[in-house]
């Protein structure tokens, strides 16, 4: 009975984060990004004041971690061109030239510690794997044409 | 004619050289998958979602095309040997969860009473067919890449499909069938009541 009273409440909180917080961001891999900068880089857990405040911390982490993996496991399954497409519309809302953004990117590598805890580790390689190639696609189509607008964003 | 046999011989060795260092990448990939996984304490857990899916992933052979067209060839040669290492590690995942569940499969029925003859041969002929099938994509993978066998890797699924259906059929068990995200539901045994 507690379980399920839990569980309830762990969907409500996830419905809340979908609709008020992850609706407001453009495509899943911003949406990734943002989830795992909820995760503290030490204890691996997440951090949602508002969530914490309405649904408790323990429901409010739960709650982000499923979030989490639902946005990765959408992320992980898509194709190439989609990953591009969806790297494109992220790199664009931070509001940093492509090319800082990808050679950042390609020496950072930062998708690394956005893959959820507890997942498959053959997700998390595919998801690696696709990324780096998607990044080398967008790298190849702004060494073919530098001065296309939508790859020299301006800095705002 | 001594100079053609020499440009030959130098083409063949090129050739030979490339596929070797192509192979030898892959191999060196697998050996670092499989140390990085061994240390990875954190990924005991449940798989996240239907394998199936990631299987077809894997596969999916327009990836390729949009890489090969777009990216810079050492780029297209690394993601390349990347899935084709990926590929052979979810083809040995595969064939793992199938050996597993027959192995279940066997040990549930030492100790049934039911046992269907006609149902155990039809699953034998299954999972002949599956180690059959697997193992032909597992060479075809290894030598051409996961992007041209991609129907291979999707009958492979639905032969591991009809495997799990043909043990749930002859005697169901509690098994996870990870290789296509499958679980067989645990049933009750009915068993004759003991006088």
């Amino acid at each position: 009975m507690l379980g399920r009273l839990v569980h309830v409440e762990v969907e409500a909180a996830q419905e809340n984060l979908r609709n008020l917080t992850l609706a407001k961001i453009p495509g899943d891999f911003g949406r990734l990004i943002y989830l795992a900068s909820l995760r503290d880089y030490n204890a691996g857990e997440y951090h949602h004041a508002g969530l914490i405040q309405q649904f408790g911390a323990e429901v409010a982490r739960d709650a982000i971690l499923l979030s989490h993996r639902e946005v990765f496991n959408r992320v992980v399954r898509c194709s190439i061109a989609e990953l591009v497409r969806q790297i494109e519309l992220y790199a664009a809302s931070t509001h940093t030239l492509f090319a800082d953004f990808a050679h950042t990117w390609e020496k950072l590598e930062p998708y690394r510690v956005i893959v959820p805890l507890g997942g498959d580790p053959l997700a998390s390689r595919l998801f690696v794997c696709n990324v780096r190639a998607a990044l080398a696609v967008l790298q190849g189509r702004q060494s073919r044409a530098p001065q296309d607008p939508q790859f020299a964003l301006p800095r705002q | 004619m001594t100079a053609a046999l020499i440009t030959l011989l130098a083409l063949t060795t090129s050739v030979v050289v490339a596929h070797w260092r192509t192979r030898l990448m892959t191999r060196r990939l697998l050996i670092e998958e499989g140390v990085a996984r061994a240390g990875e304490s954190l990924w005991q857990g449940p798989g996240p979602g239907p394998q199936s899916e990631l299987g077809g992933a894997l596969f999916d052979s327009s990836d390729w095309a949009v890489v090969r067209r777009e990216a810079s060839p050492p780029c297209a040669r690394r993601f390349q040997e990347e899935r084709t290492a990926l590929a052979l590690e979810w083809l040995r995942q595969l064939r793992q969860s199938a050996s597993s569940l027959m192995s279940n499969h066997a040990k549930a029925v030492r100790s049934s009473a039911a046992l269907s003859v006609s149902g155990e041969l039809r699953l034998a002929s299954e999972f002949f067919a599956f180690q059959l099938l697997t193992g032909v994509l597992y060479g075809a993978v290894w030598l051409c890449g996961p992007f041209h066998v991609a129907a291979l890797a999707g009958y492979s699924i639905d032969i591991s499909r009809r495997l799990k259906e043909a043990v749930e059929d002859v005697l169901p068990a509690r098994v996870s069938f990870a290789g296509t995200g499958v679980t067989a539901q645990p049933q009750q045994e009915s068993r004759p009541a003991a006088d």
